[in-house]
């Protein structure tokens, strides 16, 4: 038997290495934890150099199972950019949890081991083993804090829901195997063209792509994200919004443009409705939250909502500009709420009883800590969309190529959700800057190192992508070219 | 003819153990019988030549799936509810209805389907000449199949982590900060363990 060529997976080895020696390493420590956070650190950030020096390869390994090219290298950068964010927020955050322990990095890492998978997967197989692994790790990390009664509610809310929704994926892949005798992208979608069960392939789509939303929180099958946001530790949710999601529509645009591209007629009416449905969900439900973290989780809905509009123009054009500004939009919501997040992160370690992520608690931000209080006026300009941020370059090119795919009334409805969304971003800062705090505020230590870094990091993303957006749209541009010549 | 009498005498085994798993009281007496019956299932996958049904069979509904039936009962401890004669008594009225209707499809179904063997790449002959089934099997799996596979030992392997990490025993230094965690402080593990 010949040995296999490992090079496509080469960056997913690494972390799979720095995973393992983060448990092996795990029982040594007692309650400095710092060589953990060094390993999984250093996993994150050697696997990003490798599929960065990957850059331009286009080959097929394990029996064309999955590929590394220029598409699955952007994404497994950014993968490495959502962890490194996540790791760097997490150590002080879960001291003062009392939960510091070592499986928390190791099941990080793992997750984004099953991510990697996903997007560079171009066969069912590898595809729904990248899923299983990325949604069995969130489960358990969505429960981490297992002595708080709303953490055990978000796991086990996710594990039962995620399980329900992956084997209705596994329907629509086992009815799309039953079909066409095969796994593999390109074989299905060939047989799938030629074939004539018009009605039970549009069935199976709608199977995948139920489940697939689920992923990704699409309404209506949404009810589970904010639940588990908030119960979830807040780096873990931050995580959430942007890891699971961008390899959920690495896989959604792989899946429906290889595999279902026999029915894009259909699926684009489907994408289509529930990008107008999502995006009323999330707006509407994200503007009576008063718990900065819900609000989170319903603006990532509302998002979602947005990137669906994107799939939707993709089907209905064919056009490369819509698939480019679906990955330019994801790169654009990774930095912004991730760094969102993190600015909670700091607000429980500073006061991990009293604050709750209300509303009240943010009230007079601006005088106590006026950094904290900049810096999440930044991220929330960005996911408002105001020029200069990378929020508004996501939304310029995603809305555009919405436009150019002649659904103007799609484009429309989407910018006055944008607008819609406005006042719940620009009320968190008008609570931050107008409002006073009822309590005495007592600063209880300086950020720490780690969690500066990655809000530099987040906020740095948001202002260079904003600011500077030509080096970010030629990535994205040559990625997604390079995808189609699949 | 001797594998015509082994296999009646297994499958006479394997209803009989069945049927006494539906009618006895004891729910660890049941289990045990729905056991017994399972590994009378798998002979008759041996006799069929199905060498890797037959241990997969043994080892993962003999093996693990009724040993954590059997872990359940014994902790739920059953016992108070052996006496009742059912929990739902208007069930049996439309079981009553049910069970005809499922058997009735059951039976229109297997008269009416023709029966046919899908010709693909393995007939007995080439399934004879690579070595059998289970070596057919493991050739495929571990060539074609080898990174899903891989993936899924890692997924085993992040439940197990997952176990520890949900049910360790923790260190008595987290044991008495954690005060402010709210609604739930008085909820150590000895706490959980009472209420359970």
């Amino acid at each position: 038997m010949p040995t296999p060529d490992v090079t496509p997976i080469i960056p997913e080895l690494i972390l799979m290495v720095a995973a393992c020696l983060v448990l092996v390493v795990e029982p040594f420590l007692k309650l400095d934890k710092t060589a953990v956070v060094a390993i999984a650190l250093t996993g994150l950030l050697a696997y990003g150099a490798a599929a960065f020096a990957l850059l331009g390869q286009d080959m097929a390994g394990f029996n064309d199972m999955v590929v590394i090219n220029d598409y699955a290298i952007f994404f497994k950068v950014l993968f490495a950019a959502a962890g490194v964010m996540t790791v760097l927020m997490s150590p002080r955050y879960l001291e003062a949890h009392d939960r510091h322990l070592g499986e928390y990095y190791a099941l990080l890492l793992f997750a984004i081991l099953g991510m990697s998978v996903l997007a560079a997967a171009r066969d069912l197989m590898a595809f729904y083993v990248g899923l299983e692994l990325m949604a069995v790790s969130s489960y358990l990390l969505a429960g981490f804090f297992r002595y708080q009664l709303r953490s055990n509610e978000a796991a086990l809310k996710y594990f039962l829901t995620g399980s329900f929704a992956s084997a209705i994926t596994l329907y629509g892949i086992s009815m799309v195997y039953g079909f066409t005798g095969a796994t593999n992208y390109a074989v299905v979608g060939t047989a799938l063209a030629g074939g004539e069960n018009t009605l039970a392939v549009a069935f199976a789509t709608a199977l995948v792509f139920a489940g697939l939303g689920f992923k990704v929180s699409v309404a209506p099958f949404h009810m589970w994200t904010p639940d588990v946001y908030e119960g979830a530790p807040t780096p873990i949710a931050g995580f959430f919004s942007v890891g699971p999601k961008a390899a959920g529509f690495a896989a959604i645009l792989m899946m429906f443009l290889a595999v279902f591209e026999a029915s894009v007629d259909t699926w684009t009416v489907i994408f289509i409705a529930f990008s107008i449905f999502t995006m009323l969900v999330g707006n509407l439900f994200a503007l009576v939250q008063r718990n900065v973290k819900r609000m989170l989780a319903y603006s990532s809905i509302a998002h979602v909502g947005y990137l669906l509009a994107g799939m939707g123009a993709l089907g209905r054009s064919g056009d490369l500009l819509a698939g480019e500004a679906i990955l330019l939009y994801l790169a654009a919501y990774t930095f912004m709420n991730m760094g969102a997040f993190g600015v909670l992160v700091y607000l429980k370690t500073q006061q991990p009883v009293t604050f709750d992520y209300t509303l009240d608690d943010m009230a007079g931000l601006a005088r106590r800590s006026p950094w904290a209080a900049i810096l999440m006026s930044l991220f929330m300009f960005s996911l408002t969309g105001i020029p200069g941020t990378a929020g508004f370059i996501g939304k310029f090119y995603l809305f555009n190529a919405v436009v150019r795919a002649d659904l103007v009334w799609l484009a429309a409805i989407a910018v006055i959700f944008s607008a819609v969304s406005a006042y719940y971003y620009l009320r968190v800062m008008i609570y931050m800057f107008f409002r006073e705090s009822e309590e005495e505020f007592v600063v209880g230590e300086s950020i720490s190192g780690p969690l500066a870094a990655s809000l530099g990091l987040a906020a740095a993303g948001v202002l260079f992508i904003g600011l500077v957006p030509a080096r970010l749209v030629d990535a994205s541009v040559g990625a997604f070219q390079n995808f189609l010549g699949l | 003819m001797v594998e015509k009498v082994l296999f009646v005498v297994f499958a006479a085994l394997a209803v009989g153990s069945g049927v006494g798993v539906i009618t006895r009281s004891n729910i660890v007496h049941a289990l045990m019988l729905l056991i017994f019956s399972f590994v009378n299932i798998a002979a008759i996958y041996l006799l069929t030549s199905a060498f890797f049904i037959a241990v997969v069979q043994i080892l993962v509904y003999a093996g693990a799936i009724l040993v954590l039936f059997t872990f359940v009962v014994m902790f739920l401890n059953l016992r108070q509810y052996q006496s009742m004669e059912q929990l739902h008594p208007t069930q049996k009225w439309v079981a009553l209805i049910l069970t005809p209707l499922v058997l009735a499809e059951f039976v229109v179904v297997a008269l009416a389907a023709t029966w046919t063997a899908v010709g693909g790449a393995y007939d007995p002959e080439t399934v004879a000449a690579g070595g059998g089934n289970v070596a057919l099997l493991g050739e495929r799996l571990f060539a074609d199949a080898l990174l899903p596979f891989e993936m899924a030992s890692l997924i085993l392997l992040v439940g197990m982590v997952g176990a520890v990490v949900l049910a360790a025993k923790e260190g008595h230094e987290y044991m008495d900060t954690r005060a402010w965690s709210g609604t739930d402080e008085e909820r150590t593990p000895e706490f959980v363990e009472q209420e359970v």
